[in-house]
């Protein structure tokens, strides 16, 4: 791998992980948001 | 954009790349987004047109997981032919035989929004709509991608089940039952996609031959693929009146059924007595427009009875 490679493979690497990070916590979020909407609103 | 994504961009040579320059836009392409607004739109109108119980809110999520589901199933799908995707013109410019990103990445990627779909739709419909959003993304993308596909002419007719179960699901998260409202509306969209296919397959057939998929037209003829497509138009034209006689709709939807059908059936028959592919290219195209207008029909249906039933 060339350095201007390893540098692009490290950048994109990070934008990965944050986006992983951005899926997990969205995921995570309307589960916890359907559970409470079933539970205040439709109980 | 980098240089290194340009070049990829502009060879298409890179098949497993070192480094992934896929963007966004690439991970958006893998979930065939033409393909997934037919599904929502689809599944949209089950949901629509059912006697719902259940709440908006948790509608609109089941709908959202339906998309996901349908773009995992459709990234699965590229990921299995990224090989002959690269040999047809119509496919070549997709993500994965551009070498724009790892097929390991978009598996993953497949995999994961598979699984976050299945997740959100138990919790928003029921397990009962999830049963069958994963038995279709199953359908889709063993049955009809890995083993029907590339080993019969038939592939279409089979497979075309996975595409038909949207209107089911949308049913289903609607008044979690199923009903025999919900079958015809699979049994319309079930026979709609084998002269869909079968028109772009006879003026694609130079692209299906490279790729060695066995579609009817390579197969087995022109001819006897526009008798296909006449036979199935024929069949769609009754059965598109169907949601009237059993009560699903009244009377709007029952004239745009005839219409659309009527004209179906004409283009149809147009195309077997005809040898300008256009005519298949006209098919194909209208064949989009019969299942957007025909589903719009639906809605507009049941909501002009219920604004009607409110002012009387």
């Amino acid at each position: 791998m060339t350095p201007e490679e390893q540098s692009l493979y490290q950048a994109r690497q990070k934008r990965k992980n944050v986006a992983v990070a951005l899926a997990i916590v969205g995921f995570v979020a309307l589960i916890f948001v359907i559970t409470m909407f079933k539970f205040l609103v439709l109980t | 954009m980098s240089d290194l994504s340009l070049n990829a961009r502009k060879t298409g040579q890179e098949k497993h790349p070192v480094v992934s320059t896929a963007e966004f836009r690439d991970y958006y392409a893998l979930l065939k987004p033409r393909v997934m607004s037919l599904v929502v739109f689809t599944g949209a109108v089950g949901y629509l047109v059912a006697p719902m119980t259940n709440h908006p809110i948790l509608g609109i999520i089941a709908l959202f997981a339906l998309a996901l589901g349908a773009g995992a199933a459709g990234a699965f799908n590229m990921v299995y032919e990224r090989d002959r995707d690269a040999l047809m013109q119509r496919t070549k410019n997709r993500p994965l035989p551009m070498g724009l990103m790892h097929p390991a990445d978009a598996l993953a990627f497949s995999t994961i929004l598979g699984g976050i779909a299945l997740v959100l739709m138990w919790m928003a419909a029921g397990v009962l709509a999830a049963g069958i959003l994963a038995f279709s993304i199953f359908f889709y993308a063993v049955v009809y991608t890995m083993w029907l596909k590339p080993t019969t002419p038939q592939n279409i007719v089979i497979g075309g089940a996975a595409g038909a179960f949207p209107p089911m699901i949308g049913w289903v998260a609607a008044t979690g039952a199923l009903s025999w409202d919900s079958v015809v509306l699979f049994g319309i969209i079930f026979f709609w996609t084998p002269p869909h296919f079968w028109a772009l397959a006879l003026f694609s057939k130079n692209d299906y031959a490279a790729a060695d998929f066995p579609m009817l037209p390579n197969t087995h003829g022109t001819e006897v693929t526009k008798k296909h497509i006449l036979a199935y138009s024929l069949l769609l034209f009754p059965l598109g009146c169907i949601p009237y006689f059993i009560g699903t709709v009244a009377e709007i939807y029952l004239v745009a059924a005839i219409v659309l059908g009527g004209r179906f059936a004409h283009l149809a028959w147009k195309l077997k007595v005809s040898s300008d592919m256009q005519d298949a290219r006209k098919l194909f195209g209208f064949s989009i427009l019969y299942l957007f207008s025909l589903f719009g029909a639906l809605l507009v249906d049941k909501y002009a009875f219920l604004l009607w039933s409110t002012l009387q």
